[in-house]
Parts: structure tokens; sequence; C-alpha cells
């Protein structure tokens, strides 16, 4: 091969590379994104037509009270599943981080659920929160005769039920994460800080934490959407019940485009949960790309 | 995080390969016709039922292309993907929910002719040839077994304790017993997650309402039925039932419920016939340690559900597509499917001598029902998904807040059906 040609390999080399997974993005992604979006503004039922309708799908979705039901119970999941993994993400790795011993086994238990498949773990997990099977029972049977634990089955407190699921699945990760970031840190710069008389704590709250920053910004990059669309954990642990006490907005998207065949007001709730998520992300992305720029 | 439903077509080649060896290793000298068939009969039961209309496909000289997708949910799914992109199957496994495609002639094959051929018109039950047809003037399915609904399954164990001699004929003697079964530390009701209680109610509101009212308030959406008195008196029994269910019931498969009632940790459970696989796996016989009684306050009325076959318009091979519709409307392959699969034949003029007690009673019923009216559908085979999934909402939000009263549920119930078409 001449040295011309293989500068030219070398220079086209990437982008060729990288072309048939662009292609892919773009038509599944952006595609299919336009698509939905059509289908928003058509009377499409069971099947997709295209009679065009305007935006009377998004009136008919703002009507729904099983819709404002899903974003209420949104926003009472959305901030402790977020907030819940990184504290204790945060916390877990602090505490790992002081060279404890079977560091590694404590990894691997904590990191456990990311391992499991999500049919199995919901139903271990619909069987622990259900009050005549689960840890109501267990408590009872261990003496504590007065234990109440149902609130799988209790319309009131059912999201929280998903909570605690969602925060035992993701709180691992966030904890990998942040264990990766300490130990990136300098250790010039924690033997620094010691000198200076700081004690522990004021070193992990002072020093580490506020360098870490990129990684509670990516950590939260990946738990926000994840949270936005939940819809497996809902599938496997309540189906939305009991009633519609623990709907969010995915499930409900994936209720009416398959199951109601109600495809215009499926695709009109998923444009709207769409913009949400582009609500949420973009200024925080431009805002997070022009700190780096500054720095 | 992963989806969990999972499609899982046969990947085309290696189905092609499969078909190709087997024409040429089997195929006398003619070509069979393909036929490609899609349902979501996975479970070792249900294999072993559709092989039955297989080997009777195979008799006729079809070769059949089979498209088992598990879950019905997936199977939805594909097949609505398969007609947006024009490619439907022959032949799509049904029950309810299709009304889109029924109305669509242009998708939609004619089976008339067949029909006429097999005389459907004489040997189906009134309310099935309904159904066949979709809501259309012509037949557009074939409906291969009927599952009766209304079943009020009852441990014999449980009623020696509480000492009843037979099934309760109405609701107020079901409440009786229910009341004595309670102060015996045996759960009166045992019931599933909340798809079952919408399903419970649909067996009750039978009861309460006479036959053609119920056709009027749920095949028709009768406005002034739908909130009528029969509907607040259905509001009323499930109020009571309530009482008699645990708090657990909500996160309960419909399955572990009947588990209560085999183990005797439950006095009854209103499910579909479908129910019996589960105490005969479990060993129980019926009659002596089981009763499959109609549920209460219905007699001999007939709630069914009907799994079909939905045949879509295809541009060749309409004469296989005829045949395949025979060999489903086939009286001995419908007999042999149904005893595999728990269900009973749709046919009036079938063979139900090797059947159990149970799906004898059946389809007596369905028959009977069929000439004087006491035989419905239930309502997901003729209303659209949307009202079936408002309703649901209605029961299942008066089922779980006290402070709604029946004469609210009914209306709200009403307007659910003017909401949605």
């Amino acid at each position: 091969m001449s040295a011309s040609s293989r500068l030219l390999l070398d220079k086209w080399l990437p982008q060729l590379a990288v072309s048939p997974a662009l292609v892919v993005s773009l038509v599944f992604f952006y595609g299919l994104t336009i698509w939905v979006g059509a289908v928003s503004f058509t009377d499409s039922e069971g099947v997709v037509t295209w009679n065009w309708v305007g935006w009377e799908q998004y009136i008919r979705l703002f009507a729904d009270d099983s819709w404002w039901r899903s974003l209420w119970n949104l926003a009472r999941y959305l901030p402790l599943v977020v907030g819940l993994p990184l504290i204790l993400g945060c916390l877990l790795a602090m505490l790992l981080d002081q060279k404890v011993r079977f560091e590694n086994g404590i990894r691997t238990a904590v990191l456990y659920p990311l391992a499991l498949s999500w049919i199995v773990a919901g139903t271990i997990w619909r069987w622990l929160l259900t009050p005549d099977t689960g840890i109501e029972k267990w408590l009872i049977g261990a003496g504590f005769e007065g234990a109440v634990f149902d609130w799988i089955v209790q319309p009131r407190m059912s999201i929280y039920a998903l909570v605690i699921v969602a925060v035992w699945a993701s709180t691992g990760f966030v904890m990998s994460m942040f264990i990766a970031g300490l130990r990136s840190i300098d250790d010039s710069v924690i033997k620094a800080a010691m000198i200076d008389g700081a004690s522990k704590p004021r070193i992990y709250l002072r020093v580490l934490l506020p360098t870490l920053r990129p990684t509670i910004f990516s950590a939260a990059l990946i738990l926000l959407p994840a949270a936005l669309r939940t819809f497996d954990l809902v599938v496997v642990l309540t189906q939305g019940g009991p009633g519609q006490s623990s709907v969010l907005p995915a499930f409900y998207v994936f209720d009416r485009f398959f199951r109601r065949d109600q495809m215009g007001l499926g695709a009109a709730s998923a444009m709207v949960l769409l913009m949400t998520c582009a609500m949420v992300a973009v200024p925080y992305i431009l805002g997070e790309l022009k700190k780096h720029r500054h720095d | 995080m992963t989806f969990p439903f999972q499609i899982q077509p046969t990947p085309r080649a290696t189905r092609w390969a499969a078909c190709a060896l087997t024409v040429l290793a089997t195929t006398p000298l003619w070509a069979a016709e393909k036929v490609e068939v899609i349902h979501w009969w996975t479970s070792a039961s249900e294999t072993a039922a559709v092989a039955k209309f297989k080997e009777a496909a195979a008799r006729r000289g079809l070769e059949w292309d089979d498209l088992a997708v598990g879950g019905g949910d997936s199977q939805r799914i594909l097949l609505k993907t398969r007609v947006a992109k024009g490619d439907p199957p022959t032949a799509a496994q049904i029950n309810g929910a299709v009304r889109s495609y029924a109305a669509n002639p242009d998708i939609v094959a004619n089976l008339d002719a067949v029909a006429a051929l097999g005389k459907w018109d004489e040997v189906l039950p009134e309310p099935v040839r309904r159904y066949a047809r979709l809501g259309t003037k012509s037949y557009v399915a074939v409906p291969v077994n009927v599952h009766r609904q209304n079943v009020m399954w009852i441990s014999t164990e449980a009623m020696k304790k509480i000492g009843a001699t037979a099934a309760p004929k109405t609701w107020d003697e079901f409440f009786a017993m229910a009341d004595k079964a309670k102060a015996a530390g045996i759960q009166p009701l045992a019931m599933g997650e909340d798809i079952w209680v919408n399903f419970t109610f649909m067996q009750v509101a039978f009861t309460t309402h006479k036959p053609d009212e119920y056709r009027k308030a749920f095949y028709e959406g009768d406005d002034a039925q739908l909130k009528g008195p029969g509907m607040v008196k259905a509001f009323e029994v499930m109020r009571r039932l309530r009482g008699y269910v645990d708090r657990s019931a909500s996160t309960r498969k419909w399955n572990e419920a009947t588990q209560m009632v085999i183990q005797g940790r439950a006095f009854a459970q209103v499910m579909g016939d479908w129910a019996k696989g589960e105490f005969t796996v479990a060993g129980k016989r019926q009659g002596a340690d089981y009763l499959c009684a109609t549920v209460p306050g219905s007699g001999r009325g007939h709630v069914f559900t009907s799994d079909a076959f939905l045949f879509f318009k295809v541009a060749q091979n309409a004469k296989a597509q005829a045949d395949l519709a025979q060999v489903f409307m086939d009286k001995d392959a419908q007999v042999a499917f149904s005893l595999a699969k728990g269900s009973v034949p749709v046919r009036t003029d079938a063979d139900v001598s090797k059947f159990d007690d149970c799906a004898k009673q059946s389809h007596a019923d369905l028959v009977a029902g069929g000439k004087d009216g006491t035989a419905v559908a239930t309502p997901n085979l003729f209303q659209s998904p949307a009202r079936i999934g408002a309703w649901r909402d209605v029961v299942l939000s008066f089922w779980n807040d006290d402070s709604i009263t029946p004469q609210q549920a009914a209306v709200s119930f009403a307007n659910a059906a003017k909401a949605n078409r």
C-alpha cells in the first residue's frame, strides 16, 4: 500500500466506522420521533390512519384525569429516584473508600441488581412487598405483632413501593461511578488537605465532593431520563395498580398506544414526555458545557 | 433497562431453509400451499392444542407456516406492525381488540363464500356469529372455541367446614356462606390483580341484568341502560364483595388466587374455565375436591370469550386461505383442539362426550343459550379497547375508594362510554 493511500484510509476510516451507527440512529431515533410526532396529529386508533385532526389529541390528553394522575405520580417519583441513589451511592462509595476488607464482595453485592433481569427482580420484589407473603409477614413472624408494610396495595402509597425498587436497582451503579471518581483523585490533594489540618469528614465534604462534580453530573444525567421513562418496573410490579395509583407517563404511553388502541392519544402523550425530557436535559447540558469551557 | 416483552420472530433465513428442507423431504409431486398463521399459544398445553389444527391442515395439503409469539401483548404489536407494513399473515389469532381491523374492508378477507359452503349460520350460536363478523356484514374471522367466564370455583373442603352442601344459587346465599367462611378463618373470595376485579364485575353485571338489558348496555353502549338500576345493583354487589377480599389481592396473579382455593385457604374464586388446568395439575378431582359452578345468580346463563382467527386479504393463495378457514371450522379438529386446551368447541353440533362434566355443562348451556338468548359474549369482543379500558378505570376507582356510591359509579360508567367510542 502506498503512503498516500494509507494516509487517505487513516483519514476516512473513523468516518467509515461511525457512519452505519450514525445512519441507524438518524433513522431509528430521529426518524421514528418525527413519525410519532406526525401520528399524534392524526385520529389513529388501532391502526395508523393519516387523517389530520390538529391538536385534538393533545386537548384530549390534558382533559384526561389518568394523564394528570400519571404526571402527579411522576412528580412524586422523580425527585426520590434521582436523589436517593445519588446520596446513598455517594455515601456507600465513601465508606467503601476507607480500604475496608471484602471491598470486592460488598461491591458485587451492591452491584448485583444490574445483573438481574427485571422480570425476575420484579417478581421477587412483588412477593417481598406483598403483605401476606413478604416483609410484613416476616416481621410479624419475628415477633412484631402490629407490623404493617403494605405500600404496594395502598393506592396512596403504591408509587413509593416503586421508588424502593428503583432505588435498589440504581444505587449500586451510582456507587461504582463514585468509587471510580474517588479513585481518580490524586492522593496529593488529600495529603495537602490533611497537612492543613482538615478532618476526614471535612475533606470529603469540602475537597472531594466538589471535585466529583462531573461524576455527579453524569450520574444524574443517566438517572434522570431512566426515571422519566420508567416502564418495565410498573409492568412487573403493579401494572399501574391498584386502580391508576402507580401509573407513570411512560406506562400511560404504552397502555394507550398498544393496549387501548388509542394510537393518536398515545403518540401525543409520548411527545409531551419527550418535550419534558428535552426541557430538563437541554438547559442542563448546555449549562454544564459552558462551565467546562470556562474552566 | 430491558423491555420486558420479547418479540422473537424466527429469523427469516432459518425459516426459509427449514421450509425448503421440509418441502424437499416430504412433499409428493405437488407443492403444498403455504399459509402463515400468527398466534400466541406457546405454553405446553397450548402448543399441543394448536398442533391439532396443524395436523388437520396437513391432511388438506396445506403447509402451515407457524409464527408463535409468546405473550398476547407482543403478538398484538407484531400483528399491528405487519398490517401497517402491508404484509399481513394469512390468519392471526385474536380475542377482542380488533374492531379497527374489521372496520377496514381493504385489510380483511371476506369469508362469506366459505361460510355458506360450511353452513356456519346453522352451526354457530347467535352471539358467536356476531363475533365472527366483528360488527361488519360479512364473516371476517373464524371462532374456534369458547371459554366460559362466569364460573365460580369452590373448595369442597371449605364447604364442609362451614356446613354447606351445594354451591350458592344467589348472591344472598353466597354472602351468607362467605360470612361463615370468614368466621371459620377461611378467605371467602380469592381475588387476583386489577384486571380480575374488572373481570368479576362483568360477571356480576350479567347477574344483575336480564340478558337483553346486558346486550343493550354492553354491546350497544346504551346510555340509559348503562346508568340504570341493573348497573347500580352490580356496583352494590361489588361493594359487598370487597369486604370478603384480602388486601394482598391486588398484587396476586389469577393462578396464585386459584392456588388459594386449591389449598382450601379460600372458599371460592370467580374465574374463567381455564382455571380448571390449575386444579388438574394439582391433582384435584372435579366434584370431589372442587366444584365448577356458575357465578351466583347466573342460572344457566353463559358468558363467554372466544379465540378466533382473523383472516386478512392476501394477494395470492385465496384457495389456501379458504381451506384454512375450513380447517378451523372442522368439527373433529375443534374437538381435539378444545380437549387439549381446556375449552369447548364452538360448533353446536360438536361431539362433547369425551369432555368432563364442567365442559359438557358449558357446551350445553352455550347451545341452549344461543337459542333462547341467555348466552352472551364478554363485552371485550365487541367494544373498543379504549372503552373497555375506560370502564375498567371506573370499576377500579370504585373498588379502591369507599366514598364513591354505586349511583355515582354507574353515572361515571355511562360517561366513560360516551367519552370513548
